[in-house]
């Protein structure tokens, strides 16, 4: 029945480690898990010998798999507590060595010298072999090993607490402890035959196994909590830097406003002129409330565009048209453009394949990307700031976006420290803008790249994978050539 | 007297039909473009008028518009309306003639009021500018020795020594004198030196610009 259990113990856990090689505590726990279900069955045999001769080898093979256990579990604190003196560590194998050695060297095992006779004793319900004789002395050189071990699983311990991992450090620690100590002392009774019990220190062992296997299925447990955290993490930071990204869009969203208000009030106004008339002409007051009915929902589709840029909620991912949701931002950006007096050209390729991914994640790419190049080139004169955005096809099917704006370029010292979180070379800067680009861009498995124009001015390069399997609906419509925003009509 | 027009130049479409609508219905003709380069290219306005522009517009802003026209000859008031509401902008509008400036969503009364005012400057501009041209011809049909004569006069000569100073007999001073009475349709010389102020000449009738008052002008600098 141990066996069973440490036998399936082990399998499992010699399949993690298989899985993930670095996981060595899961290796140590398997063989742990062998040994112990080895000397399961070594002290099986000794309860079923029907002879001092079999009792005598079947305790003797019994110390190879106590040998297993002893260095495995020197070997799973090592790598599961990252702890315990390495001196100490070889200390407990060298000795558990010895004792093997002795075992295997003397007859009939270390721990008799010579077993005179078995008797049958009632256990759990069952009759089973101990057995008589004298005990041998150099069994203590096995004992030693134990305490040895409890010294080392107490140093680890220690080490382990200290670091503030408590409760791993008592449960692993501890149930070493604990269990050797009794397993110690249930081999002693015994064999000073001060009780009346067969040997079975594979149970104790087993405790052992139960405890440190479940502490390392709480790992298992705790990397899926600490997946879900990172990801919920993620996302509220993209979230407050939409939030700070739209400090910057006041402006234009107090502007976008006030356009259709301005119609809702011209048009309301002149329906109370014409009222006020004697014979009040209701066709023309027909149309002056359409005109406010549209344009207050105008309104509302501007205010929902922004509360859908700013919401946690990230939108599926499916297949988007780049040169769509680049126009899309652009007009968001286009009063505030106006505002600091920015030429925006769009150039965007025909034909571009679709790409996979997050529209509202994309659009924030590329909303940063803006707002990034219109901060740069706030100290130029005015007719000296232009952005062009670029998209194209490469050879290998790729779609590459390419901003370049006339700005004084990224500082060359710093080049490549631009993505890290917290730089940036604003003094107003949180210095997470470009930081969650590429981390949005990789997402979608693509690369980011910065770096100057020889002309001068900044170029970021984008690189994203065409959607598999969807064809571009916009190769025949989409315009080649320039696009000029902001502007109704082409130059 | 023609029918004034009101020019609108915004490049937003609500805001174009909704003010558009107001002004109409008010009572006014308006034309409305969407952009500073339509209106400039639908050629200089006939007649009286005034413009109600959007400061900021993508390509050629309103300010900008603003300095174009002022180069002109006859530049017509203009009324600015903004969705930025920025002061800095607003006191440099002003500051170059603006009639009033209208923050966004822009009030009918307010906007009707500023029409008003500014349509009625126009007016009152061209109808001077129309009397100084009449003047000006009728200047202008002034012989050398009558022009002479009436530049004596204005400068409070008697006839004796305008006839000293000429070379001529003092009856044909006189001659000339009524002769510039006659032609310019004073009867007093107070009249005429009011006259002569009107068209813009100075106190001892030099020449000022054809055509031109004083207050038609724009003042120089944005």
């Amino acid at each position: 029945m141990v066996a069973s259990a440490c036998l399936t113990l082990a399998g499992i856990h010699a399949l993690v480690w298989w899985r993930e090689r670095q996981a060595l505590g899961n290796l140590w726990f398997s063989m742990a898990a062998l040994g112990t279900a080895g000397m399961g069955a070594c002290e099986y045999a000794m309860m079923r010998s029907s002879s001092p001769a079999e009792f005598g080898v079947a305790l003797q093979w019994l110390h190879v798999p106590a040998w297993v256990i002893v260095v495995s579990l020197v070997g799973f604190v090592r790598v599961f507590l990252r702890a315990g003196r390495p001196s100490l560590a070889w200390a407990v194998c060298g000795v558990r060595t010895l004792s093997l050695g002795l075992d295997l060297i003397q007859s009939p095992n270390l721990n008799y010298r010579v077993i005179t006779g078995l008797r049958q004793v009632g256990f759990l319900g069952d009759t089973v072999s101990i057995a008589e004789g004298v005990s041998n002395p150099w069994m203590l050189v096995g004992q030693l090993s134990l305490m040895l071990l409890v010294v080392f699983a107490v140093d680890a311990m220690v080490t382990t607490w200290r670091r503030g991992e408590r409760q791993r450090a008592l449960v692993v620690g501890g149930s070493i402890v604990l269990f050797v100590t009794a397993g110690s002392g249930q081999s002693v009774l015994v064999l000073w035959r001060l009780v009346d019990m067969p040997l079975t220190p594979s149970l104790f062992f087993l405790g052992i196994l139960v405890v440190m296997g479940f502490e390392l299925s709480r790992d298992v447990l705790n990397a899926g909590r600490l997946a879900r955290e990172l990801a919920h993490q993620r996302s509220e930071l993209a979230r407050v830097h939409r939030a700070s990204t739209l400090g910057e869009l006041a402006a234009s969203l107090a502007h976008e406003l006030n356009q259709p208000l301005t119609g809702i009030l011209g048009n309301a106004q002149a329906g109370e002129l014409l009222l006020a008339r004697p014979s009040p002409d209701t066709a023309e007051l027909r149309a002056v409330l359409s005109a406010v009915i549209a344009d207050t929902r105008r309104a509302s589709d501007i205010i929902r565009q922004m509360r859908d840029f700013l919401c946690k909620r990230d939108a599926p991912r499916r297949a988007i048209e780049l040169n769509a949701l680049i126009a899309q931002v652009l007009r968001l950006v286009r009063s505030e453009a106006v505002l600091r007096d920015l030429v925006i050209v769009a150039e965007p390729a025909p034909g571009l394949p679709m790409v996979r991914g997050d529209s509202v994640q994309l659009q924030q790419v590329f909303l940063n990307l803006i707002v990034n190049a219109q901060q740069a080139m706030a100290g130029m004169p005015p007719g000296a700031r232009r952005l062009v955005i670029r998209t194209a096809t490469r050879d290998d099917g790729r779609i590459v976006v390419e901003l370049e704006d006339t700005g004084p370029g990224f500082d060359a010292a710093s080049l490549d420290r631009v993505f890290e979180a917290f730089f940036t070379t604003r003094p107003d800067g949180m210095g997470m803008g470009l930081a969650i680009c590429r981390s949005i861009i990789e997402s979608h498995d693509g690369l980011i790249r910065v770096g100057n124009r020889a002309e001068g001015g900044a170029r970021v390069t984008i690189v994203l994978p065409p959607a598999a399997g969807v064809r571009s609906k916009t190769g025949a419509d989409a315009r080649p050539g320039e696009v000029t925003l902001p502007g109704t009509t082409p130059l | 007297m023609p029918t004034s027009t009101v020019y609108l130049i915004d490049d937003d479409l609500s805001v174009r039909q909704g003010l558009a609508r107001l002004i109409r219905v008010a009572g006014h003709h308006v034309v409305a473009f969407a952009s500073a380069r339509e209106f400039l290219a639908a050629g200089p306005p006939v007649g009286p008028g005034c413009l109600v522009l959007d400061v900021r517009m993508p390509d050629v802003s309103g300010l900008e518009l603003q300095e174009r026209l002022a180069g002109r000859d006859d530049p017509m008031p203009i009324i600015f309306i903004t969705g930025h509401g920025d002061i800095p902008m607003s006191v440099r509008a002003m500051k170059s003639g603006a009639v009033d400036f209208l923050p966004k969503p822009v009030d009918g009364k307010q906007l009707l009021a500023a029409i008003g005012q500014a349509l009625a400057r126009d007016q009152a501009v061209r109808q001077r500018r129309a009397v100084a041209a009449d003047l000006g011809r009728k200047f202008d049909q002034l012989t050398v020795r009558e022009r002479e004569v009436m530049r004596g006069v204005l400068r409070g000569s008697l006839n004796k020594q305008i006839a000293l100073e000429l070379g001529i007999a003092e009856p044909t001073v006189k001659i000339h004198r009524g002769r510039v009475m006659e032609k310019l349709g004073v009867t007093s010389v107070a009249d005429l030196v009011r006259l002569a102020q009107r068209a813009g000449m100075g106190p001892t009738g030099e020449e000022g610009t054809a055509g031109g008052t004083p207050d038609s002008r724009p003042p120089s600098g944005a």
